[in-house]
């Protein structure tokens, strides 16, 4: 079991947004994190990258939690923000070294990966750019670059479907499965349901801060009694919506 | 449209003498008083000093400059902002309206910081370059129609982007005024005057053409604006804080070399990133080359020791102060919290990116110093209080300050 979230109640100041969550990601497997927007998705991912700390509850990633080693734990995890962020006055290949600075990867072995990823996502030619000549999705692909770089044992993927085009929501799907495959634990926010219905193995559905059901869809079929439902319409219902 | 320009420049106004209030603070005021007393007067000595020389030569060419310097000084200000092209864009065949009360408020500033300009140099046309007093007014005429004229292309450069380009700017805004003005200096003035309503005239009845077709170029017209703000705010940020405007990021390719390259520990990664924002973010480099620069030249004209030790302490301190927000640059991404780095190296590297450019600082503010020639023992005494104080701000100082700012 890579990542445990048990009874976790948090917000942003004395209020609480979550109210007792408790989900795990198991290595090996890619977790959706579903809600509407506001439903507390992206809270709990702030948690879970320890910007948030846990009014109570506890977030453990293979044994450590952030408050009891914090260098260990940040090396375990990579992030990748629903609206990317970037260093103005880096280039492109400046935050790709960053990176591999802060997680002090090799780096010809790491140069190595991300001029495959590069390729891929056809940034390849535009190392040398600024982040304020990058559309939005140019930005999120450079963020998915940098996410992907170092060998980490839980990937946080924050509403990623926004703003990449078809072809690079596909790339990123393909990226996803080969970390996975590789033992690397993923935890995806999103509410574009019928894509989280088709890539991942299970499901965290939350609504207003609380946890509705969690478990594959044959586990949320049986639960809702709806079999041969959708992700979306098991959703829909459970929120009375 | 009307209404919002109204809106905007009483805003623009409100805006001005908020951040004034603070530029004329009482300290200020007074040292400004000082200031103006001491121009004053040795502006009067100084053409005492020169009525009675003969060969005069410069004056003229140091009129026409200093003409052709201030011509520069203005800019339209149109108050667009950034979601105009959105929300304005269904007005776009009133922008022309809109631009025309611009233009008029603009020309009617110009004009007046001209004529202000114009009061302050007509001294030194009559005692030093020795015109007389019609023309005298003449060239006052001249260097008028000239704001006009700047401030027209500066207008219908938001239409048409030829009028945008370096080659042109060099021509009409650098090129023809100098000549406009060499001849009202050296010719006699009224062909001067003759020659700057010509152009005026030609050049906008060229421009009429051209207009009816053009389509207003939003994105450039932001830009200008902005920077324009952007201007006036780092000038306001020297007195008091203002909302941040971030200019563009610059390369500096040429830099690249000195900066510090891969590294895995985590001071490294600090520098790296501190580096970088210095050199590139036209903020903190532009504002330690300008008061580095001005406060070297500042020392050669100070003889006495002392003062000239204090002034340079004194702006090394001013740098320090200056640059503590680089610190703080890149809190905002989330990365600097998610990263696996020691959040500890950040401050020791900090300090000794700010000691290294204090350092430098204080090695040029020394030249000035030794120059003067005050003796061995003041010379090194000097270099050794300006390292100490590099090293004071950049370890002590900068952590009592910097944890007030977090």
């Amino acid at each position: 079991m890579a990542l445990e979230v048990n009874n976790l109640v948090g917000g942003y100041s004395s209020i609480s947004v979550l109210k007792d969550i408790s989900f795990k990601v198991p290595s090996n497997s890619l977790v959706g994190l579903i809600g509407l927007n506001g439903a507390g998705k992206s809270t709990t991912i702030n948690h879970i990258i320890g910007l948030l700390k846990p009014m109570k509850g506890s977030i453990v990633l293979n044994g450590v939690s952030l408050q009891e080693d914090a260098g260990s734990y940040k090396e375990k995890i990579a992030y990748i923000p629903e609206i990317p962020v970037l260093y103005e006055e880096l280039t492109l290949k400046e935050h790709i070294e960053l990176t591999m600075m802060a997680y002090q990867l090799d780096k010809k072995v790491a140069w190595e990966k991300a001029d495959r990823y590069l390729k891929i996502f056809r940034l390849d030619n535009k190392l040398d750019w600024f982040p304020i000549n990058f559309s939005k999705g140019m930005k999120q692909k450079v963020m998915i670059v940098c996410a992907l770089l170092p060998d980490v044992d839980l990937l946080l993927v924050d509403e990623p479907f926004l703003g990449l085009d078809p072809l690079a929501t596909r790339d990123l799907l393909n990226l996803l499965d080969e970390e996975k495959r590789a033992g690397t634990a993923i935890l995806m926010s999103t509410h574009v349901l019928t894509t989280a219905q088709e890539v991942c193995d299970s499901f965290v559905m939350i609504d207003e801060g609380q946890m509705l059901a969690s478990g594959t869809l044959s586990d949320l079929q049986a639960q809702s009694n709806q079999p041969k439902s959708s992700l979306s319409d098991i959703y829909l219902n459970m929120t009375d919506k | 449209m009307n209404e919002i320009w109204k809106n905007r420049r009483s805003s623009y106004q409100k805006m001005l003498l908020k951040y004034l209030r603070y530029v004329f603070n009482d300290h200020f005021v007074i040292a400004l008083l000082f200031l103006f007393g001491a121009f004053g007067l040795s502006y009067s000595n100084f053409l005492k000093s020169l009525s009675g020389s003969e060969n005069m030569w410069w004056a003229q060419p140091a009129v026409i400059l200093f003409l052709l310097f201030i011509l520069h000084t203005n800019q339209i200000a149109t108050f667009l902002q950034e979601p105009d092209k959105v929300f304005l864009l269904p007005q776009e065949h009133q922008i022309r309206g809109y631009l025309k009360s611009s233009w008029s408020y603009s020309t009617l500033v110009a004009l007046t910081v001209q004529v202000a300009c114009y009061l302050l140099l007509t001294p030194f046309l009559l005692f030093a370059a020795k015109m007389s007093g019609l023309n005298i007014i003449l060239l006052a005429l001249t260097q008028l129609v000239l704001t006009v004229n700047r401030t027209e292309s500066q207008i219908t450069a938001l239409f048409l982007p030829q009028k945008r380009s370096a080659k042109f700017e060099a021509v009409y805004s650098w090129l023809l005024p100098a000549v406009v003005l060499i001849v009202s200096v050296y010719l006699p003035t009224y062909i001067g005057a003759i020659i700057a309503i010509l152009m005026l005239v030609i050049i906008s009845e060229h421009d009429r053409k051209q207009l009816p077709g053009a389509i207003f170029d939003w994105r450039y017209a932001i830009d200008q604006e902005a920077a324009r703000l952007a201007r006036l705010y780092r000038f306001f940020n020297m007195f008091t804080d203002v909302r941040t405007v971030t200019p563009k990021p610059k390369r500096r390719l040429y830099l690249d070399r000195f900066l510090p390259q891969y590294s895995t520990d985590s001071e490294g990664f600090f520098k790296y990133l501190f580096w970088r924002a210095f050199v590139r973010s036209g903020e903190y480099s532009n504002l330690y080359l300008r008061l580095t620069l001005l406060c070297f030249i500042i020392l050669f004209f100070i003889h006495n020791f002392w003062g000239a030790l204090l002034i340079a302490a004194v702006f090394i301190y001013l740098l320090g102060f200056q640059l503590m927000p680089i610190f703080v640059v890149y809190d905002e991404i989330v990365f600097m919290h998610t990263y696996p780095i020691n959040i500890q190296k950040k401050f020791i590297a900090f300090s000794k990116v700010l000691f290294s450019l204090l350092f430098v600082s204080a090695m040029l503010f020394f030249v000035p110093i030794a120059i003067q020639g005050p003796g061995l023992v003041k010379v090194l005494s000097a270099l050794t209080l300006l390292v100490a104080e590099s090293i004071l701000i950049a370890r002590i100082y900068s952590k009592t300050r910097l944890s007030k700012m977090s």
